[in-house]
């Protein structure tokens, strides 16, 4: 087998992903710490990129607003099993932090007045849930991108450091001290040890194991796996979300902000709906509530189409003017993908697998940590996560809109902060372990040199349909335990896999065939804690446990790797005791 | 660092500029000549009415113009295209110096020859 | 409907040693809406696996997949195969150096891009308590401009670029233009300073194909002139 480099590198603060969190943290460290970030992509093709709809703060430009109020849609939203430590934190410092994103030069759309403008969106409140608010900040419909784009753009008049087109391959520890990462160079090949004092891991979601999605072809939570096989735990996995709107067919999400906005869900009779399933404020429930009652109307024939398969999102009557200024980029997805120009006709939607609740478990300090019932949580040293690919955990069973691009932000901030310092304090570099990267270099060097008759594509197919159909929206022990052995099945026959590419450059087929090695690894977690987990919350609803089920399952689960690749559960309790106001108890959840 | 023709000390805004200018004056110069040419002299063409006409100081301020816009004009162009296609110092300076040379050359020779008529 | 169409790609592998080729793939079809992406993934996931390319979020938004598709740079996720003439010939972005395939190296256009301090500069501090003001008027400004997302179909379809890499070109010109007039920015001199070049805003012939190859249906060419008539009006 021919001899690949292997070149070492050393940098203070490592951060893994270039979307929103990584460039917030990597923005933080780099004012202290020598920091590198390392990224599969170019940093402004990262997913957080497509985020449309806004990023919420208690700003209150259009109305006046409070942050408790934003901290209790939060825990509500989550369905009661966000850490309320984390919560508070997060809403409380919500408001200063995108003050600073506009004084990093981020092109809010504004207000008479000059102020920073903001929306309606599904699940944002006030007064505790009595209306719904305008509380999303937004930069038409693309705030994602004038975030990533601005915070990249900092990072380069701040003269970081960037690998880009690196792919991680394996978590590097010594003893119980993460010291680093092995990554390998996508454009000429040749392994990388990256070798520091504070990694951070901010890799992104993974619902790309669902056929439909909205995610990116990078979304394959490849994180997530690294965590695991490294012999920590990953946290609350079966908590999927399923936007309700993504285009039907392509998957591509139309944003909440078009219902901030003023549009609506109807099902085939022209009926607004929504007004059964939550009478206060109809379309603008929480995500997971409006996903749900889409697929009730559809299994009770009420879908539209002839298959019955979709509901139309009706916006035309908000007037071309306000769509092209505020909605420019969904009138494009919708002309594109769907064929329909919104400022006349509905636009066929479904709900589409968006977004990773689960994640890394770490603290509010985005230091990664390990806990379970009776084990208080302690943080591993120097390993920290933020964004998507972390569980704090703000968003618990399901995420409220716009919080992820203020998540994303705030924990990447305090990452860095915490990572820096924390490099700052540490005098010497915990060495490498003897055979550093030695299972990640033999993965690349076997996919590199094996025949066989299995290809990526035909098992990933398999997976994603399966998945779709059996560990979606809806959930019985039935599906779920069909899909384990699925999912078993496919994991024998990743066994075999082959790549028709063996070169060292630009080797997309290796890369794909990593990331399916990844993604069966986390999806037993998904399904086993699906499984396990006999109640229905958030985004994960069992039909034949249709009620929360505060007494016995108000925890987070959590999944360890055995070394024969299967699941190993165990649990933790929630954070319940905020940082300084009261606790909000568990309440039963209606919009 | 985008310092490649920096030393010139040029940095192309005024020759972008009056290129335009130049085309406006050329356009409003050629409609002169042509329509003066063809119609604005009475009765039929004799040696003497054109001679008049160009030792008039008024035509041979025009046409001072004229000769001053056409050479900048036509030697600027060539100039872009040497900027845009030859990257060498060594021949980009023959080139462009011959282009001086000619540019001055013309304009001697017309201006004498506009003068002395 | 046809049922398959024919795909003529831009093969290249540096460590083969042959010289760049074409190769025919059948791309079959399956439903209505099918984008090029979409057949290259075919090609790539059911015959030929060495195939490679960028591509992430497949709408449109991110930039990765910038191609040229029958002599016209464009974004491989958001460009419908029933749209374009078969044979569908596919390759890489024009006078870039070629990777492999159909990737490219695109670090010249990221230099040029950095060089015009694409950033927010301000001279005083910002407000301590709330965001800087900006009229919605002054915000508007931004638009046509703000979207750029950097796929390099403009300044890789720039004749002027082809000729000169030295070039700035339009994505990097038109992105220097938006912190120029945005109202928050005081910046203008410096940059104005830094594109004031033979190989900065002079040297756009107003050609247009920038303006044809954009997918976010941009304008880099009124972008630079107006960069131009500013730096001329400055001076005169």
């Amino acid at each position: 087998m021919a001899n690949i480099d292997v070149t070492i590198h050393k940098h203070d603060v490592l951060i893994v992903g270039a979307g929103g969190a990584g460039l917030r943290a990597a923005l933080e460290a780099s004012r202290q710490v020598n920091t590198a970030v390392i990224s599969q992509v170019y940093p402004t093709r990262s997913h957080t990129v497509s985020a449309q709809g806004g990023i919420a703060a208690s700003l209150g430009n259009v109305e006046p607003d409070n942050w408790l109020w934003h901290m209790f849609d939060t825990v509500k939203g989550s369905d009661y099993l966000g850490d309320q430590d984390a919560i508070e934190f997060l809403c409380r410092t919500a408001p200063e932090v995108v003050i600073e994103l506009e004084h990093m030069g981020l092109p809010f759309s504004r207000i008479e007045g000059g102020t920073i403008f903001q929306r309606r969106f599904g699940g944002h409140t006030k007064d505790y849930g009595k209306e719904a608010v305008c509380r999303a900040c937004a930069a038409a419909d693309r705030t994602g991108h004038t975030l990533l784009h601005t915070l990249f753009e900092q990072c380069i008049k701040n003269g970081v450091a960037f690998y880009n087109e690196f792919f991680a391959l394996e978590i590097l520890k010594n003893e119980d001290h993460v010291v680093g990462v092995l990554a390998w160079d996508i454009v000429h090949g040749g392994f990388h040890i990256f070798h520091s004092k504070a990694t951070m891991f901010a890799t992104g979601g993974y619902t790309r194991v669902y056929r439909t999605t909205s995610n990116a072809h990078i979304n394959t939570g490849d994180g997530l796996s690294l965590t695991l096989r490294a012999g920590l735990c990953v946290e609350d996995l079966e908590f999927v979300q399923f936007h309700p709107t993504g285009i039907y067919g392509a998957g591509n999400l139309i944003t909440e902000g078009v219902r901030g906005e003023g549009g609506y869900l109807l099902n085939k009779n022209g009926d607004r709906f929504m007004k059964t399933y939550a009478p206060t404020v109809w379309d603008l429930a929480s995500r997971d509530v409006v996903s749900r009652a889409m697929a009730e109307e559809m299994r009770h024939g009420r879908g539209c189409g002839e298959k019955g398969d979709f509901m139309l999102l009706k916006l035309d009557h908000l007037g071309a003017d306000l769509i092209h200024e505020r909605l420019p980029g969904i009138w494009d997805l919708a002309h594109v993908f769907a064929h329909v120009d919104c400022t006349k006709e509905p636009i066929p939607v479904t709900p589409t697998a968006h977004y990773s609740m689960g994640g890394i478990p770490t603290n509010r300090f985005a230091e990664v940590v390990i806990g379970s019932m009776d084990q208080p949580e302690q943080p591993v040293k120097g390993f920290y996560a933020a964004g998507e690919s972390a569980c704090a955990s703000v968003h618990g069973a399901n995420r409220l809109g716009c919080n992820s691009l203020l998540d994303i932000v705030v924990f990447g901030r305090e990452g860095g902060r915490k990572m820096a310092a924390f490099a700052a304090s540490l005098g010497e570099y915990v060495p490498l372990p003897d055979q550093a990267g030695a299972m990640g270099t033999a993965e690349v060097k076997n996919l590199l040199a094996t025949t066989g008759k299995e290809r990526m594509d035909s098992i990933w197919e398999v997976l994603r349909d399966t998945m779709e159909k059996n560990c979606g929206v809806f959930r019985t022990e039935e599906t779920l335990t069909a899909q384990k052995q699925i999912v078993e099945q496919l994991c024998r026959r990743f066994k075999t896999v082959a790549i028709d590419d063996k070169s060292m450059t630009y080797n997309l087929d290796l890369l794909e065939t990593l990331e399916l090695g990844h993604m069966l690894d986390f999806s037993r977690a998904i399904v086993d804690g699906a499984l396990a987990r006999q109640e229905s919350r958030g985004g994960h609803y069992r039909d034949d446990y249709p009620k929360r089920d505060d007494v016995t399952w108000h925890k987070h689960s959590l999944a360890y790797q055995e070394p024969d690749g299967s699941i190993r559960l165990d649990y933790k309790p929630v954070r319940m005791k905020p940082l300084t106001v009261p606790t909000f108890p568990p309440k039963e959840r209606v919009y | 660092m985008l310092a490649k023709y920096f030393g010139s000390g040029r940095s192309g805004a005024f020759d972008w500029y009056f290129q335009r200018v130049s085309g406006v004056g050329l356009l409003v110069t050629l409609f002169l000549h042509f329509f003066v040419l063809h119609y604005a002299t009475e009765g039929p063409l004799t040696y003497a009415k054109v001679m008049a006409r160009l030792s008039s100081p008024a035509w041979k301020a025009i046409d001072i113009t004229f000769l001053v816009f056409a050479i900048y004009h036509a030697m600027n162009g060539f100039k872009l295209i040497i900027d845009d296609y030859v990257h060498g110092t060594g021949l980009r300076a023959i080139l462009i110096g011959a282009l001086w040379v000619l540019a001055i050359a013309f304009l001697g020779l017309g201006l004498l020859t506009i003068v002395s008529l | 409907m046809a049922k398959s169409v024919t795909f003529s790609v831009f093969r290249y592998d540096p460590e083969q040693g042959r010289k760049p080729h074409y190769t025919d793939y059948q791309v079959d079809i399956e439903r209505p809406g099918m984008m090029v992406l979409d057949g290259l993934n075919q090609i790539r996931w059911r015959q030929d696996g060495t195939l490679a390319y960028r591509r992430s979020c497949r709408e449109g938004v991110c930039g990765s997949d910038g191609i040229n598709v029958n002599g016209v740079n464009m974004l491989s996720c958001i460009t419908h195969i029933e749209d374009l003439k078969d044979p569908i010939v596919v390759q890489p972005l024009p006078s870039m150096p070629v990777i492999k395939d159909l990737v490219v190296d695109l670090t010249d256009f990221y230099e040029k891009f950095y060089l015009v301090k694409p950033y927010l500069i301000t001279k005083g501090p910002p407000p301590s308590d709330r965001e800087r003001l900006q009229t919605p008027e002054q915000r508007k400004l931004l638009d046509g401009l703000y979207e750029c997302i950097l796929c390099a179909c403009c300044t890789t379809s720039c004749p002027s670029y082809w000729a000169d890499p030295e070039y700035l070109g339009p994505s990097a010109l038109l992105n220097a233009w938006r912190f120029i007039v945005d109202s928050r920015d005081d910046g203008a001199d410096e940059r104005l300073e830094i594109i004031n070049n033979r190989n900065g805003a002079w040297r756009c012939h107003t050609i247009l194909n920038c303006v044809e190859a954009c997918p976010k249906l941009l304008n880099p060419t009124e972008a630079i002139g107006q960069i131009k008539k500013t730096i001329v009006q400055r001076k005169f």
